[in-house]
C-alpha cells in the first residue's frame, strides 16, 4: 500500500469514483492515484492536491456542463420572456419552467447513472448543474441590468422583471432538481450496455 | 474512406501509437499535455479514448495493479488497423490542405 501522505484526499477520490464510467472506475482512479503520488513526492502535497482538484473539476464539468447550460438557458429564456411580455399572472410560465427544469434534471440523472451505474452520481450532477445555471443566469442578468439601468426609469416593468431575475430559487432548484435527478438516476442505473455499440438492455 | 480526426483525437491517437501498446491513461495524458503544450484534464483524455474505442480506432486490455496505484489495474491501449488508416488519412488531408503554401505563413503588412 502507498504511504498515507501519497494518497489523494478521500473526498476527491470519492467524487472521481462517482463520476467515472463503471467499467473504467478502477483504472482511472489508479492512474490519478499514481500521478498524485509522484507529484506529492516531487513537488509537495499541496501541489498534488491542487492538481487532483483540477482533475476532479474536469470530471464534474464533463458530467454537468450540458445539463447546466440547458437549465441556465431555460431560466434565462423565462426571464427574457418576462421582460419582453410581462404578465400579471405568471403561474403558467412558472409551471412550464418548473416542468422543463425537472425534465432536464431527470435526463441528466439518467445519463450519468447509466454510465456510472450509481444513483448518487445523479445528485452530484444535479448540484453542479444548478451551480452552472445559477452563475449563468446571475451573469446574464447583471450584464442586462447594467446595460439598460441608465436608460430606464426606476420601477419600470422591464427593470423590475430583470431584477426579479436575480432572485434565483437555488434551494428549490436543489431540492426539486436533486429529487428529479435521483429518479432519473435510479432509472439510468437499471440500464446498461453489453459492449460498445451494442443495443440498450435491462440490467440484471 | 477512413475517418479524418480532429486535433485532440489526433493527439491522443498519436500518443497511443507512440507508446507502442504500453500506453495507459496516465502516460497517454502526459504525452498529450507535452505535445499540445497546454493544460489538458485527464477527463478529456479518457472521454476521447472512449470515443476512439467506440469508433474501433483503439483497442484496450486490462493489465495488473501495482502498489503505487493503490492496487488498481491499468488499462493499456493499442492502435487498431482502422486507427492507423485514420491517422494516415488525417495526415494526408492536412498535407493536401497545406500544399502550395510555405510554412510559417508571413503576415502581409
Amino acid at each position: 500500500m502507498s504511504e498515507p501522505s501519497s494518497t489523494p484526499p478521500d473526498w476527491a477520490e470519492a467524487l472521481v469514483t462517482l463520476l467515472t464510467p463503471a467499467r473504467d472506475r478502477d483504472t482511472i482512479a489508479g492512474d490519478l492515484h499514481e500521478e498524485y503520488a509522484d507529484r506529492a513526492a516531487g513537488r509537495g502535497r499541496s501541489s498534488a492536491n491542487w492538481w487532483y482538484a483540477r482533475q476532479v473539476l474536469g470530471f464534474v464539468r464533463q458530467a454537468a456542463l450540458l445539463p447546466g447550460l440547458a437549465l441556465g438557458l431555460s431560466l434565462c429564456g423565462r426571464m427574457l420572456i418576462d421582460v419582453v411580455a410581462p404578465l400579471d399572472d405568471l403561474a403558467s410560465r412558472a409551471a412550464t419552467t418548473t416542468y422543463l427544469g425537472m425534465l432536464i434534471y431527470t435526463l441528466a440523472g439518467f445519463r450519468i447513472s447509466y454510465r456510472t451505474h450509481q444513483t448518487a452520481s445523479a445528485a452530484v450532477v444535479a448540484v453542479a448543474a444548478t451551480a452552472i445555471a445559477t452563475i449563468m443566469q446571475l451573469t446574464i442578468t447583471l450584464v442586462a441590468i447594467l446595460a439598460v439601468a441608465s436608460r430606464l426609469p426606476a420601477g419600470s416593468p422591464t427593470l423590475r422583471a430583470l431584477q426579479e431575475g436575480l432572485d434565483i430559487p437555488v434551494i428549490a432548484l436543489l431540492v426539486i432538481g436533486g429529487l428529479a435527478a435521483t429518479i432519473g438516476g435510479a432509472s439510468g442505473r437499471m440500464f446498461t450496455t453489453r459492449a460498445p455499440g451494442s443495443r440498450w438492455s435491462m440490467r440484471t | 474512406m477512413a475517418d479524418v480526426l480532429g486535433v485532440f483525437e489526433q493527439a491522443v491517437l498519436v500518443a497511443v501509437m507512440r507508446l507502442r501498446g504500453d500506453g495507459y491513461g496516465r502516460t497517454i495524458h502526459k504525452d498529450v499535455v507535452a505535445r499540445l503544450n497546454r493544460d489538458v484534464t485527464a477527463s478529456a483524455v479518457y472521454a476521447t479514448l472512449d470515443r476512439l474505442e467506440d469508433k474501433g480506432l483503439v483497442a484496450s486490455r486490462t493489465g495488473e495493479g501495482t502498489p503505487q496505484r493503490g492496487g488498481r489495474a491499468k488499462r493499456h491501449f493499442t492502435v487498431t488497423a482502422a486507427g492507423v488508416r485514420a491517422l494516415n488519412a488525417t495526415r494526408m488531408a492536412t498535407h493536401n490542405i497545406w500544399r502550395g503554401l510555405t510554412f510559417p505563413l508571413k503576415v502581409r503588412s
